[in-house]
C-alpha cells in the first residue's frame, strides 16, 4: 500500500468513527425519548403525539397531518371540515387521540388537536 | 432501535454496494427495490425497526457504490448513469497504466463530497425550501445553454456541424428511450451504446493489450476549487425533478479546460456523494425523492423523520472507511488480473456482459436501443468532437421536461 493510500485510510476511518458516534448517539437519544414518551399511552387507549408539522393535507372532511416526534414521522388524521386554525408546516403541535389502522399504515385519529 | 438490525443492514449495504459497483449494470436502484419488495413481504409488516434496517441497508449500498463504481467504468469502460461522464477519461487513464490512479482522484473527491456535504447539512435545512423557487426557472435555461456553449466549444465550422448532429441523434435517442418506449432500466442500454460500447468495439479491434499497471498516487492540483465547483453544482442539480449528477457534469464540464482530465474525474467522483446526500436532506425538508435510493427510502419509511436523517448522515460517513479501503483493494486486484489478460478477450468478455444484461433487464427494445445508441457512439468517435455531446441524450429530455411539465 502507498503511503498517501494509508493517510488516506487513515482520514476515513476517523470520518468513520465519527459516524459511528453519530449512529450511536441518535440510537441513545431515541431510547431515551420513546421511554420519555412523546408518544405516551395513558393506559385507557389514549396517545399523545407532540412534534413539528410536516405536511397537512385538507381532504373533504378530513386533514392529514404529518408530525414529525423526532423519533418518526405520524400520521394524524383530524375529522373535521375545514383547516384546523392557525396549522401549517414548521408549525408545534399536539396531539391526543387514539391509534388506529388504515390500509396497513398506523394513524392517530386526533380527538383534540393544540398548536403552539 | 435495535442495534443488530442497524448493524446487518449497514453490513448487508457495504456488501450490496461493492457487488453493484463492481459488475457492470448492476445499478444499485435495482438492489433498492429489490429491498423493498423483501420488506413487503407478510412476516416483516408492522416491524419499524426492521424497515429502518432496510432503509439503512439502501443507504449504506447507494454510498459504497458511489465509491467503488468507478472502477468498471475504468478499468472496463463500461459506464452507469453515474459514472458516465468520467469512462473515457477515467478509461484512458487506464491505457496509459494509471487505472488505479484515475480511481484513487475518484476516492478522494467522493471523500471530499462526503464532507462537505455533511458539513453543509444544517445550512441546506434552512435554505432549501427557498433555494428552490429560486433555481428552479433557470433549469431549462442552464441546461439549454450549456448544451449550445459545448456546441460552440468545438470552433471549426465542420466540428460545429458534426457536433450538432451528434447531439440531436443522441437527443432524440434519449426522448424516445426515456420518454416514449417504456423500457425498463433504459440508462443501461442508452448509456453503455453510446459511451461504453464504441471504446470496447475499438478495443476489440486494437493490436496492443492492456499496459501494466502502475500504483501510483496522483497529485491534485486546484483541488479546493473543483470541489467548491463540484458541491455548488451537485446541490443546484440534485434538489429539483429530472436532474441529477450526469446533468451536473456537463455543466462543470463547460467550466474547465477540455484537457484537464484528472479535474474532470474528481468533479465525478464528488457529484456522486453530493448528490446522493443533498438527496437525503431534499426529501426531509420538501419531501420529495430525487433518486432511485431516495424513492426506495420512501416507499420503506414514508416521510423521514430528523432523528431518521441524522441517523443516514451517521451511516453515510460510518460505511466512508470499508467503501474508501473496498475500492482501493478491488481496483489493485482489477488492475493485476486485468494486465495478465488479452485485451481483447476482456472487451468480448464486457461487451457480452453488457448485451446479455440489456437482453434481460430491459428485453428486446432495450437491444435495439443499445444498438442505435452504439451507432451514434461510434459516429462520434470517427468524426471525433466532444462526447459530452452525446449527454443531450439526457440533457434534452430534461429541458423539455422543465418546458412542457413544470
Amino acid at each position: 500500500m502507498l503511503p498517501q493510500e494509508k493517510v488516506l485510510l487513515r482520514v476515513s476511518l476517523v470520518i468513520s468513527l465519527i459516524g459511528l458516534a453519530i449512529v450511536i448517539g441518535i440510537g441513545m437519544w431515541e431510547e431515551k425519548k420513546q421511554e420519555n414518551g412523546s408518544w405516551v399511552n395513558n393506559g385507557e387507549g389514549e396517545i399523545v403525539v407532540k412534534g413539528e408539522v410536516k405536511n397537512v393535507q385538507q381532504r373533504k372532511s378530513v386533514t392529514i397531518v404529518s408530525v414529525d416526534d423526532g423519533v418518526q414521522v405520524h400520521e394524524v388524521v383530524i375529522f373535521a371540515k375545514g383547516k384546523p386554525v392557525g396549522m401549517r408546516k414548521g408549525n408545534t403541535i399536539e396531539v391526543w387521540g387514539k391509534p388506529d389502522e388504515y390500509k396497513g399504515k398506523k394513524q392517530v385519529v386526533a380527538d383534540e388537536v393544540k398548536v403552539y | 432501535m435495535e442495534w443488530i438490525i442497524i448493524f446487518f443492514g449497514v453490513i448487508a449495504g457495504i456488501i450490496a454496494g461493492a457487488v453493484a459497483g463492481v459488475i457492470p449494470g448492476v445499478h444499485p436502484n435495482l438492489l433498492a427495490s429489490i429491498a423493498v419488495a423483501v420488506s413487503g413481504l407478510g412476516f416483516f409488516q408492522g416491524e419499524r425497526s426492521i424497515v429502518v434496517g432496510f432503509a439503512v441497508m439502501v443507504v449504506a449500498m447507494s454510498m459504497v457504490n458511489g465509491f467503488v463504481n468507478f472502477v468498471p467504468a475504468t478499468y472496463l469502460g463500461a459506464p452507469d448513469d453515474e459514472t458516465v461522464t468520467s469512462v473515457l477519461p477515467a478509461h484512458k487513464y487506464m491505457l496509459q497504466g494509471r487505472g488505479h490512479e484515475a480511481v484513487l482522484v475518484t476516492v478522494i473527491s467522493a471523500l471530499a463530497g462526503v464532507v462537505i456535504s455533511c458539513i453543509s447539512v444544517p445550512l441546506l435545512l434552512v435554505t432549501l425550501d427557498e433555494l428552490e423557487m429560486v433555481v428552479k426557472p433557470t433549469i431549462p435555461w442552464v441546461l439549454g445553454g450549456v448544451t449550445i456553449f459545448l456546441i460552440g466549444r468545438e470552433k471549426e465550422a465542420r466540428r460545429i456541424g458534426y457536433a450538432i448532429m451528434v447531439t440531436l441523434f443522441a437527443a432524440v435517442l434519449g426522448f424516445f428511450t426515456l420518454n416514449e418506449l417504456g423500457i425498463k432500466e433504459p440508462f443501461l442500454p442508452m448509456l453503455s451504446g453510446l459511451f461504453g460500447l464504441p471504446g470496447l468495439i475499438r478495443g476489440v479491434k486494437s493490436q496492443g493489450g492492456i499496459p501494466k499497471q502502475v500504483h501510483s498516487f496522483p497529485k491534485l492540483e486546484r483541488a479546493g476549487l473543483t470541489m467548491a465547483m463540484t458541491f455548488v453544482a451537485g446541490s443546484l442539480f440534485s434538489f429539483l425533478p429530472g436532474l441529477g449528477p450526469s446533468q451536473a457534469a456537463v455543466v462543470c464540464a463547460s467550466m474547465i479546460k477540455k484537457k484537464a482530465e484528472k479535474m474532470f474525474l474528481m468533479i465525478n467522483g464528488g457529484l456522486n456523494t453530493v448528490s446522493m446526500i443533498i438527496g437525503f436532506v431534499t426529501m426531509y425538508v420538501i419531501d420529495k425523492a430525487r433518486n432511485g435510493s431516495v424513492v426506495a427510502i420512501g416507499k420503506l419509511i414514508g416521510e423521514i423523520a430528523m432523528s431518521e436523517l441524522i441517523l443516514f448522515m451517521g451511516v453515510i460517513l460510518c460505511v466512508v472507511y470499508p467503501a474508501v479501503l473496498i475500492t482501493i483493494i478491488i481496483s489493485k486486484k482489477c488492475g493485476e488480473v486485468l494486465g495478465k489478460m488479452n485485451y481483447k478477450k476482456v472487451c468480448y468478455g464486457v461487451i457480452g456482459l453488457i448485451i446479455l444484461l440489456t437482453g434481460i433487464l430491459s428485453g428486446v427494445k432495450g437491444l435495439i436501443v443499445l444498438g442505435t445508441a452504439t451507432a451514434i457512439g461510434m459516429v462520434t468517435a470517427i468524426v471525433d468532437v466532444q462526447r459530452n455531446h452525446l449527454m443531450s441524450c439526457i440533457m434534452v429530455p430534461t429541458v423539455a421536461y422543465y418546458v412542457f411539465s413544470v
